[in-house]
C-alpha cells in the first residue's frame, strides 16, 4: 500500500514513551499512509494508555481508513470515512482478543484518531479524541494555517476514542484549501507544536521541521533527523508519552 | 524509523526546535487532614510516618512521580484550614510535618479543597496540559466542628455529582462516619488502629493505577484489606 508518487514525500516517525521504555512495554502510537498520484492519506492514532489492546486499536483503525479512502473521492470522505470506523469497530468486536465477542468489550482497544485526505490543493481532516492536524501554506514569506485541533472531555480520563459508542457526536471534519505540508500528530506531541489553548502554532516547532524537511531530498537523513529531534531527552523529559509526527510535503 | 538509528546519520537533528515546557497528564490529589488536638501523641505520629512513606513510595514509581499532583489541607485550631503543601509534582513532595492542636474545622478545609482543584483545573486548561479527575482524601479521627460545615458538605456532594471531583472520607476509631459521609457519594471506610503507613501506601498505589487508567474505564482500586476495618 505505501507507494509513494514523486509528487507527494512523507516523512514520519514514532518514538517510544519514555513511561513504556521503563516498563519495557511497546509503543501504544500507529500510523499508516499511501499515496495515489497526487492523493495522499494518512492517519496517525494513539492507543488508550494502559487500554489492553489499545495498540491494537490504533493499528487497525489506521489501515483501516487508509485502505478504504484511497479509493474515495474526496466529495464522499466524510461518508466514507463514517464507515471505515464502523468497519474498524465491526472488526473489534469479532476479535480475537474480544472475548465476550460485545460492543462493549471494544474499550479495551481505545484509541483516538487524527487523520488527513488531500487531493489536488483540496482536503479534509477527520479526528476523534486528541492529536492534531495542521496543514500550513505558504504566501509571500507567511504561513498561513488550518489546524485539527485536540479535543478532550473535561479531563482526559474523559477523551473521546472511536470505540467509544457515542464516537459519531466527537468525530469532526476540517477542511483544507491548498497546503505546502502536512502534520499529523499524537497527544505525545501537540503541546510542542501547539499554543497552550491548543488554538495557534507554536512558534520554534512546526517551522523549522517544515523547512528542513522541505529542504532535505534523502529521505533515510530526513527520517533520522526528525526521529533524534524529537527524541532528545530534554523531549523525553517533558513529555513521557509516546510520540508519533508524520509531514507530508506536496 | 521507531527508535533505531542509522549510523551515517546518527547525529543528525533539526536545527532551531524549540521544545514548551512539562507536558505531562496530571492526576491531581488532595489530602484533607484533620490535625484536630484529639490526633495528638500516637496518632498524629502515625500519620506523619504515612506521609513520609507515600512521598518515598510516589517519589520511586515512575508513572506517579511525574503524573501525580499533591496538595496537603490541615484543619485545626479554632476555625482554620491551611494548606501545608501547596500543588506539586509527586516528585517534589516532601511530606509536610503535621501537628495537632484545636478543634475540626473540616468543612472549611473541604471547601478550599475544591476552590484549588477548580484554580488547578483553570491552570491546567491554560497551560495545555490534560488532567485525570481529582482526587479529595478526607481523613478524620473525629466530625466536623466548624460552623456551617454541611453546607460545605453538601458542596462537596454537588461537585462529585457533577463529575468534577472524587471524594473518599476515611475515619479512624472514634470517628463519626455518620457525619463524614455527607462529605462524599461514598461511604466512608474506617482505619484500622493507627494504620495510616498501609493506608497511604495504597494511596500511592492507587493514584498511580488511576494515573496510567486507560480513558472512560472506571476507577480500580487496590485491595483496601491492609488498612480497611470491616465492621464498623
Amino acid at each position: 500500500m505505501k507507494k509513494t508518487s514523486k509528487a507527494i514525500r512523507v516523512i514520519a516517525t514514532k518514538i517510544t514513551g519514555s513511561l513504556h521504555l521503563a516498563k519495557n512495554t511497546p509503543c501504544q502510537d500507529f500510523y499508516y499512509y499511501a499515496c495515489s498520484g497526487n492523493k495522499l492519506v494518512a492517519v496517525v492514532s494513539d492507543g488508550a494508555g494502559s487500554a489492553k489492546y489499545g495498540k491494537i486499536g490504533a493499528k487497525m483503525i489506521c489501515e483501516t481508513l487508509v485502505n478504504v479512502l484511497i479509493n474515495t473521492p474526496l466529495k464522499d470522505v466524510e461518508r466514507t470515512v463514517q464507515m471505515a470506523v464502523e468497519m474498524a469497530r465491526e472488526r473489534l468486536v469479532i476479535h480475537r482478543l474480544n472475548k465476550s465477542k460485545s460492543e462493549q468489550e471494544i474499550l479495551n482497544f481505545s484509541a483516538t484518531m487524527v487523520g488527513v485526505v488531500y487531493h489536488r490543493n483540496h482536503g479534509v481532516f477527520f479526528h476523534i479524541g486528541d492529536g492534531a492536524g495542521v496543514a500550513v501554506h505558504c504566501v509571500n514569506d507567511k504561513i498561513d494555517y488550518t489546524l485539527s485541533r485536540p479535543a478532550n472531555g473535561r479531563f482526559s480520563c474523559e477523551t473521546y476514542f472511536y470505540t467509544m459508542k457515542n464516537w459519531k457526536d466527537c468525530l469532526r471534519f476540517t477542511k483544507i484549501e491548498k497546503a505546502d505540508a502536512l502534520f499529523l500528530m499524537t497527544d505525545g506531541v501537540t503541546n510542542f507544536a501547539l499554543s497552550e489553548d491548543m488554538c495557534r502554532l507554536k512558534k520554534g516547532f512546526i517551522e523549522p521541521i517544515n523547512q528542513y524537511l522541505q529542504a532535505e531530498s534523502n529521505k533515510q537523513r530526513a527520517v533520522v533527523a526528525l526521529n533524534n529531534t524529537l527524541d532528545t531527552k530534554q523531549a523525553r523529559k517533558l513529555n513521557s508519552d509516546d510520540k508519533t509526527f508524520l509531514w507530508a510535503g506536496l | 524509523m521507531d527508535n533505531s538509528k542509522t549510523d551515517d546519520y546518527s547525529d543528525v537533528m533539526i536545527p532551531y526546535v524549540e521544545f514548551a515546557e512539562n507536558a505531562n497528564e496530571r492526576t491531581p490529589c488532595i489530602l484533607v487532614l484533620d490535625c484536630s488536638g484529639s490526633m495528638r501523641g500516637e496518632p498524629i505520629k502515625q500519620l506523619n510516618t504515612g506521609l513520609q512513606a507515600l512521598e518515598k513510595e510516589l517519589k520511586e514509581d515512575i508513572d506517579a512521580s511525574s503524573r501525580v499532583q499533591l496538595l496537603v489541607i490541615k484543619a485545626y485550631g479554632k476555625d482554620d484550614a491551611e494548606i501545608s503543601a501547596d500543588w506539586v509534582d509527586a516528585m517534589n513532595f516532601t511530606a509536610p510535618v503535621m501537628e495537632a492542636s484545636g478543634l475540626s474545622p473540616i468543612g472549611k478545609a473541604m471547601v478550599l479543597a475544591l476552590q484549588k482543584i477548580e484554580e488547578q483545573k483553570c491552570l491546567y486548561d491554560s497551560c495545555g496540559i490534560t488532567s485525570k479527575r481529582p482526587w479529595i482524601f478526607l481523613i478524620s479521627d473525629g466530625e466536623p466542628t466548624d460552623y456551617g460545615w454541611e453546607q460545605a458538605a453538601a458542596k462537596c456532594r454537588e461537585a462529585q455529582q457533577n463529575k468534577k471531583v472524587v471524594i473518599h472520607a476515611v475515619g479512624t476509631q472514634g470517628a463519626n462516619l455518620e457525619k463524614l459521609a455527607k462529605f462524599s457519594l461514598m461511604s466512608p471506610k474506617r482505619l484500622s488502629g493507627l494504620k495510616f503507613t498501609e493506608f497511604f501506601l495504597w494511596l500511592s498505589r492507587s493514584v498511580s493505577c488511576i494515573s496510567r487508567a486507560a480513558p472512560n474505564m472506571p476507577d480500580i482500586l487496590d485491595d483496601i484489606e491492609g488498612w480497611h476495618e470491616e465492621n464498623i
